[in-house]
């Protein structure tokens, strides 16, 4: 089995909301000197993998990182490897729940350098986040995914291009990672001005997925308008495709998801295969509440109810003037057929449903998330394209 | 057989970090008790005649609900048949004896049904831990959660009783003062937030220690109960137990075994899952709030639901 070797670098830096809002926030960073981004750079291993994950901090204050799903978890800050536990201060206070990296110039002289390292034995999804200040530090962005490939995982054999491996039932065609939060713009600027916050007082503005808010949630990976919240959460497949979505609730609020069109098959809470021997725990929802620090791994598939290209959905398509368009070329939501005839697009606009695509949402149940401060449509929200056959290449392959 | 229980509903007052005594209203286990938090743990067993009399020395009429068991609640109206209480009442100054037969194993609250929204976060809940048959205190070969065969055999058990508290609305009922909008600022663990969560069991009004103790390789079963108002969200760190039952509902049975393993697990109000794993190497692991404003005193980190487990050589 391989050694992988991942650094992170913890970072503050900014990233936008539609509305123009910057947030500041502190995160990981990918690279030496970057800012950093929401969620973290996305961790993809093989089950067997011994995984070394170094945790440079660039914090003005102590960080760190825990693994909830992951056994027998060793840190070396330069001293050779221990397992993690809580650290205690010389008077028997918690002050971290686990292991950390100190801050630069800490009179302590403490590591600011530390290197987790852990087995990856368990395919599945996971979060990792800070366990140091967490109140403050997993709000305020240190939070990302880990992503465990079964052993046998092989995508150019359908059998084993799988979540847990092969006869488990979690077969899928494309894959897409959602991590879900949410941001109280006032923590924000009260860590950013160095002013106390008052925990109580969490109200939550904006509702995320992959760090970004709607419509941003629908742009394209690595959209250069969005340096820091470089992970698209458009969800795009082909009708009878198998779509694995997983699910991560990074905040602390509970997020009732659900796309619109099936219903999902949960197969995994927190990385755990629900097959127990020869009894299949799988079960089927129309909305899954992601809570808060927990994963749901799922297949979806959209069935076309009906629908394929000699029939295409019935749809009236809107007066341009009505429609929601990017001014990056990408257009929202159309309301055009699936798979119809297409209509004049806006001037201006080069990639309108370009395919004759049809979308619909994939959202938090909870209205109130899918805002911005307030405005609707916004927040906790994305689309599900459904393309013609044969039209969509390699989208959806998470690296 | 034929168990009597007697509960004396009191005032006192609890200790929180980083403030002065707070009042509350809690079950005492005599008469010359001090109240607790959570009340006494009951335990009988399943299939008892359970007498429970209520003593009431608090100057409001106070009544108990039996969440979990099949017994018929008369409720309290008054003259125009407004509703009152969920249960009948011991009054002011006087008694009530309620009579249940638990006929399933299991962890269950025991609640007050007047006035719940205030009477419960002022402290009137504890547990009620029914035994299976079979059950022997003496001798360990024959604990389990649910009975011999239902693969819920444990070495260590843990009760957790997980809560909030409002000092505004303890304060403000204390001193005969509409309760207020709920707004918790103590997040509790076995009636005590963190670090006092870890501290031993004691005879005082917070008896029940949340800190938890075992050797490597013995089977812990953590029992876990939500009797607060929000959700929470309990998280263990490098562990990742099994769950076997929900509100003592086990999920295994002859034609199918629905345990599942998960690391974080949130209760709702009033809900509770059994929890099972084998004690890993010798370390210290965390199990806290995942809903992170709750495992804060205050504004500071580390507080409220949070407790250590404490694994060691055998």
């Amino acid at each position: 089995m391989a050694t992988r070797n991942i650094n992170l670098w913890a970072a503050d830096g900014y990233i936008s909301m539609p509305d123009g809002f910057s947030v500041y926030i502190w995160g990981f960073a990918p690279s030496a000197g970057a800012r950093a981004q929401l969620p973290a750079p996305r961790i993809v291993v093989n089950q067997g993998d011994d995984v070394k994950i170094t945790l440079v901090n660039g914090l003005p204050e102590a960080t760190s990182i825990v693994f909830p799903g992951q056994d027998n978890v060793t840190v070396d800050d330069g001293t050779g490897p221990r397992p993690v536990g809580p650290r205690f201060d010389g008077s028997g206070n918690l002050i971290s729940l686990t292991d950390f990296a100190d801050y630069p110039g800490n009179p302590d002289g403490n590591p600011t350098v530390i290197t987790y390292s852990f087995t990856a034995f368990r395919p599945g999804t996971y979060i990792l986040e800070s366990g140091t200040n967490p109140h403050k530090q997993v709000h305020m962005g240190l939070y990302g995914a880990l992503v465990v490939r079964p052993a046998d995982y092989d995508p150019g054999v359908p059998s084993r291009k799988t979540a847990y491996g092969e006869n488990t039932g979690t077969e899928f065609d494309r894959e897409y990672l959602l991590v879900v939060s949410e941001i109280d713009p006032e923590l924000h600027r009260a860590v950013r001005l160095g002013q106390p916050y008052r925990i109580r007082g969490y109200k939550p503005r904006y509702w995320t997925m992959n760090g970004r808010a709607a419509p941003d949630t629908m742009f394209p990976d690595s959209a250069g308008y969005l340096p820091n919240q470089p992970y698209s959460s458009m969800i795009m497949l082909e009708k009878d495709e198998k779509v694995l979505i997983r699910y991560v609730g990074a905040g602390i609020e509970n997020h009732p998801l659900h796309p619109h069109g099936n219903h999902t098959r949960v197969v995994a809470l927190d990385g755990h295969l629900l097959q127990n021997g020869p009894y299949n725990l799988s079960y089927k929802r129309f909305t899954v509440l992601a809570e808060a620090g927990q994963t749901y791994d799922q297949i979806y598939t959209w069935s076309g109810i009906g629908y394929d290209q000699t029939h295409p959905i019935p749809t009236t398509v809107p007066n341009p003037r009505n429609l929601a368009v990017g001014d990056a070329g990408w257009t929202m939501w159309s309301g055009s057929p699936y798979l119809g005839e297409k209509k004049d697009i806006p001037v201006g606009v080069t990639s309108f449903n370009e395919l004759g695509e049809y979308h619909f949402m994939l959202h938090s149940h909870e209205e109130p998330q899918i805002t911005n401060w307030g405005e609707f449509p916004g927040g906790m929200m994305t689309m599900i394209a459904v393309y013609p056959e044969g039209t969509l290449g390699n989208a959806g392959t998470l690296e | 057989m034929a168990a009597n229980v007697y509960l004396w509903a009191k005032n006192g007052t609890i200790s929180l970090p980083g403030i002065g005594p707070v009042p509350f209203w809690g079950f005492a286990p005599s008469a010359v008790g001090v109240a607790q938090l959570p009340g006494p743990i009951i335990e009988v067993f399943q299939n008892d005649s359970v007498q429970v009399t209520l003593n009431n020395n608090l100057t409001t009429p106070v009544s108990i609900i039996f969440s979990g068991q099949e017994f018929t609640p008369v409720p309290v109206t008054d003259g125009s048949g407004l509703f009152l209480s969920y249960n009948q009442e011991a009054p002011s100054g006087g008694a009530f004896s309620y009579n249940i037969t638990p006929n399933r194993p299991g962890i269950f609250l025991y609640e007050s049904g007047t006035s719940p929204e205030k009477q419960i976060q002022m402290g009137l809940y504890g547990v009620m831990v029914v035994r299976p048959p079979g059950y022997d205190p003496a001798i360990p070969a024959t604990w389990t959660a649910y009975g011999s065969g239902t693969g819920t055999e444990y070495d260590v058990e843990k009760i957790l009783v997980i809560g909030e508290v409002d000092t505004a609305m303890h304060n403000a009922v204390t001193a005969g003062n509409p309760p207020g909008t709920f707004d918790p600022d103590y997040f509790i663990i076995n009636g005590r937030s963190y670090p006092d969560s870890v501290a031993p069991d004691n005879n005082g009004s917070q008896p029940y220690s949340a800190g938890i103790a075992a050797a490597t390789g013995q089977r812990v079963l953590l029992r876990i109960i939500n009797a607060g108002f929000l959700n929470h969200t309990l998280r263990l760190l490098g562990i990742s137990p099994r769950v076997l039952a929900g509100d003592s509902w086990p999920l295994k049975s002859a034609s199918l075994d629905a345990t599942f393993e998960k690391n974080t697990i949130t209760l709702g109000s009033g809900q509770s899952y059994d929890l099972l794993f084998t004690a890993p190497s010798p370390n210290q692991y965390v199990i806290y709030d995942r809903d992170l404003n709750h495992a804060v005193n205050g504004n500071d980190f580390p507080g409220g639901i949070m407790t250590v487990i404490n694994i060691a050589n055998p």
